[in-house]
């Protein structure tokens, strides 16, 4: 019989965001002329800037010529915008990055869950507590998290680095633990 | 930077909310000597851009970063050409648009909205009586929840009181518990409205 990833049972509950909308979810059922505000999950409420929907316009134009489509691209991002972000967020900021070192993704949630692939599953994990839960379920997911200790909130295999008014919320570096 | 070029470990810099930095500080993790041997930097054009819908970003794995002789950037270029089939041609060129003279100017007018919100969320708290931080080089807001209460009560009486969502500090770990984070990320309008009900709810 087929075997899962049996490190997804360790995960408590949902993913934090999905927690919040299901509780708001049923508030909004039981209560059908509240007028809720949503300032939860960071998502953006403006439009995108008009310098970006004139480009993405021409280029849905492009897409429909035969001389100017484009099919598969290269996985790492097109060099325009390679070249671009070597130039504007590194070079004029006295960074020398270069293109081939920039990698154009869907999302840095995506690239941040990912990235554990390329490390071995025995690294010890550090985080910054409180912290965005993706860094913690992914490792969790992969088996580099341990178990979940309800009782304290924490995993048994993670190194917390606590973020306390004590402290001005700066971490210090994992103490008391090689990684 | 030293610890981790001490031990051999990697940073893994997550970056998505460099466009609020507002004091002189670096923006990316490279700006600081030695770290393009030990760092992993992620940026993303949602939260300056609006791109959250759009979807696009990048990471940054310098050559330098090598473990004994593995380049880093070598096996997630494996893995990204494995896994990942490239963003697509008409969301590259809407990112790239972003660097445009007029790009840059209207990103700009993005983050100072966001950033007024998360002003006007701290000042409007510190006025209801709430202990608060954040809302400077970043679009969020933490409040301290009143004495007695969990992150999670007060969750449930914002909500059920002010008809505000916000999202508890224990979701993000055991050290938030008793915090409370709100975003400036709303409308002016809902922003200001949420403020005047928290005010009506818990103000002394």
């Amino acid at each position: 019989m087929v075997r899962i990833n049996e490190n997804y049972l360790k995960l408590p509950g949902s993913y934090l965001f999905s927690t919040i909308a299901k509780k708001v979810n049923e508030y909004s059922a039981a209560h059908p002329d509240s007028k809720i505000i949503r300032l939860g999950i960071g998502d953006v409420t403006r439009p995108l800037p008009k310098a970006v929907i004139e480009a993405m316009h021409k280029a849905v134009d492009e897409m429909g010529a035969a001389e100017t489509f484009r099919g598969y691209g290269p996985e790492q991002g097109y060099d325009f915008l390679r070249n671009a972000i070597a130039e504007n967020d590194y070079k004029a900021r006295g960074v020398d990055i270069s293109p081939d070192e920039i990698f154009v993704s869907d999302g840095a949630k995506s690239d941040c869950g990912n990235i554990g692939d390329i490390f071995g599953v025995d690294n010890v994990v550090a985080v910054c507590d409180p912290v965005y839960p993706v860094y913690v379920d992914t490792n969790a997911m992969a088996g580099r998290a341990g178990d979940y200790d309800e009782s304290t909130g924490m995993w048994t295999n993670l190194v917390y680095m606590p973020c306390l008014e004590e402290n001005g919320f700066m971490p210090s570096s994992p103490s008391g633990r090689r990684i | 930077m030293e610890y981790a070029r001490t031990n051999g470990a990697v940073i893994l810099y997550d970056a998505a909310y460099e466009a609020y930095i507002t004091e002189d500080l670096p923006h990316s993790i490279f700006e600081i000597e030695g770290a393009k041997e030990c760092a992993i930097e992620f940026r993303s054009f949602s939260k300056n851009a609006g791109f959250t819908g759009t979807r696009c970003a990048f990471t940054v794995i310098p050559k330098e970063l090598k473990v004994g002789e593995v380049s880093v950037a070598s096996l997630w270029n494996r893995r990204h050409t494995t896994k990942f089939n490239g963003v697509p041609y008409i969301v590259q060129r809407g990112a790239e648009a972003v660097y445009s003279p007029e790009g840059k100017a209207q990103v700009r007018e993005l983050v100072d909205f966001y950033m007024n919100n998360a002003r006007i969320i701290r000042e409007g708290l510190a006025q209801a009586g709430f202990s608060v931080s954040g809302g400077v080089n970043s679009p969020y807001v933490w409040l301290k929840v009143p004495e007695g209460m969990t992150s999670w009560d007060f969750f449930d009486e914002l909500l059920d009181k002010a008809n505000v969502v916000g999202t508890p500090g224990s979701g993000f770990g055991p050290s938030g518990e008793g915090y409370f984070r709100l975003t400036g990320f709303g409308t002016a309008e809902a922003t200001a409205e949420a403020i005047e009900r928290i005010k009506k709810v818990f103000g002394k």
